[in-house]
């Protein structure tokens, strides 16, 4: 039978064990994505955008909808709510990223992104929280640096209280997905800002990088084309697309238009995408590989039905550096890089 | 310390510490890779090391590249073959080097430590929110009000904790990749 003392000791080493939190944050573009250690059979999404609302119109009750509000009084809708807010008035939201990093077009947008990722976060009283999140790899497009950008994003974790370290995003795909074949692979996350690749050996970063032409590239030259907002296109896109159809199976013909210009920039986006991974790997991996590589893709923007097997046609279409083994989904192409970053912080702290 | 390249790849030993170090199997330096390593000795004074190569294994053309480069930047790298005596360096920048080495495993370049001492390095994979000085944002002024998040349900077919033990298992676990 355990002394008072003994039983104290006991709880206090449990209690210790189960203080530690690990999650992994997917700072996306369009979407912010939290995977929770002590909530591992679900994970938050949001919408990563804001509508700030004219004076006119903020006496109005704002009550049912997500919103941030100052000590002004100024307010600003935010996640889902403003993006369905701003296309019933035909209004583009503000988007705090741009392009997979922070934009710097948004005054406002780093505070706003704090709240909403306390939010997203939620309650971590009493944790001790450890937190692994998403940055992109350099652009090929416009070489621009990272770092303030993951600067940033440290100093958003410092302010919400949580320990924390930045892992490219492809390359937590493979650390989700890969399991099977010992970590070893090529994880491209296909965001809405941007596409980023990661060849992995052995759970080891051996080249990375990433394109701007992804889910906006898609949506902007499409509004462009066809002089619509740009959310609206993204509307139809997550609602129509099908690439395993085509464009001309929508009944409606205004609908159809828009679908029609959406594949065309898909399939230019997927031939920027395989080109690029073949000229970096031959540039820049020195790797005498015994083995083959699957491709794992994961992020909205490879959501539509028919996305792989049409990624599987135009990859067939070239010869590669290293051996395919296969092209596959992720199992969640939402949620593949907040769980694999939220096993990177349990690997890391464990 | 012996700097041994074959054609498996790129050993570091340090006999008297019992310390081996090698690059897993076919995975070869790159050039850079090669120039970081020297940097980091000649950072850390050790000035003189022996090469080897595999008597039948003529060294590849990379890391012959690199070495000539850097014996160009530097002082020349004294080449054997079959050098079978072991050469130690510095005895009294053992630690550093042992410290180095281990550092540099940690950013890709090899794996696979058996180390028959532990050194007091510690990587740190994470910022601490308590230690390191950022200043945090002004959030005082603004208030949040949500409907909630969009959750997902979120199917394993594997514990998270174990794939997560596998993935420190392969990796090390405390890399900075």
């Amino acid at each position: 039978m355990m002394t008072i003392e003994q039983q104290n000791n006991q709880n206090e080493n449990r209690s210790g064990q189960n203080n530690k939190l690990f999650v992994g944050l997917d700072v996306g573009t369009m979407n912010l994505v939290c995977a929770r250690s002590d909530q591992t059979d679900q994970i938050k999404i949001t919408r990563n955008v804001f509508l700030p609302i004219d004076d006119e119109i903020a006496s109005s009750d704002f009550s049912e909808l997500s919103h941030i509000q100052d000590s002004e009084g100024k307010i600003y809708v935010i996640g889902q709510d403003a993006f369905n807010f701003s296309n019933v008035f035909g209004q583009p939201v503000c988007r705090p990223m741009k392009r997979g990093v922070i934009s710097s077009d948004e005054i406002d947008a780093v505070e706003i992104l704090t709240l909403i990722i306390k939010n997203l976060i939620g309650d971590i009283n009493g944790k001790e929280v450890y937190c692994t999140y998403s940055i992109p790899a350099e652009s090929l497009d416009s070489g621009k640096s990272i770092t303030y950008h993951e600067r940033v994003f440290a100093r958003i974790l410092n302010t919400i209280g949580v320990n924390n370290a930045p892992l490219n995003e492809a390359m937590a795909i493979i650390y989700s997905e890969c399991r099977n074949e010992r970590f070893s692979g090529i994880g491209i996350s296909m965001g809405a800002g941007m596409v980023n690749v990661c060849v992995s050996y052995r759970g080891l970063e051996t080249l990375k990088f990433s394109i701007e032409q992804s889910g906006d590239w898609i949506d902007n030259n499409v509004a462009e084309s066809l002089n619509m907002v740009p959310n609206r296109v993204t509307n139809i896109k997550e609602k129509y697309l099908n690439l395993k159809e085509g464009f001309n199976k929508h009944p409606n013909k205004k609908i159809r238009r828009v679908l029609e210009a959406i594949e065309y920039y898909y399939y230019a986006m997927m031939e920027t995408i395989i080109k690029e991974i073949i000229i970096e790997f031959e540039k820049k991996v020195d790797l005498d590989l015994e083995e083959s590589l699957p491709v794992v893709v994961s992020g909205g923007t490879s959501m539509p039905e028919g996305f792989i097997d049409r990624f599987k046609v135009e990859f067939s279409k070239y010869e590669l550096p290293f051996e395919l083994s296969e092209i596959r989904k992720a199992n969640n192409p939402l949620t593949a890089v907040a769980n694999g970053l939220m096993i990177k912080s349990m690997a890391s702290a464990i | 310390m012996i700097l041994n390249i074959t054609a498996k790849g790129l050993t570091f030993r340090i006999i008297e510490k019992n310390l081996e170090i090698k690059t897993p199997a076919r995975l070869r330096f790159n050039e850079n890779a090669i120039l970081i390593i020297m940097s980091e000795l000649r950072r850390q004074n050790i000035h003189s090391w022996y090469i080897t190569s595999d008597q039948n294994t003529p060294l590849r053309s990379t890391p012959k590249t690199a070495i000539n480069k850097f014996g160009k930047l530097n002082k020349p790298i004294k080449i054997e073959k079959d050098k079978k005596s072991d050469c130690l360096v510095c005895q009294n920048k053992l630690d550093i080097l042992i410290e180095m080495v281990e550092s540099l495993s940690k950013k890709q370049f090899v794996s696979n430590i058996q180390p028959s001492q532990k050194t007091n390095v510690e990587h740190q994979f994470f910022t601490s929110q308590k230690d390191e000085f950022i200043p945090t944002i002004d959030i005082s002024n603004m208030e949040i009000s949500t409907s909630g998040q969009k959750i997902v349900d979120n199917e394993q077919d594997v514990d998270l904790h174990k794939l997560a033990a596998e993935l420190k298992n392969v990796t090390g676990g405390n890399d900075d990749n």
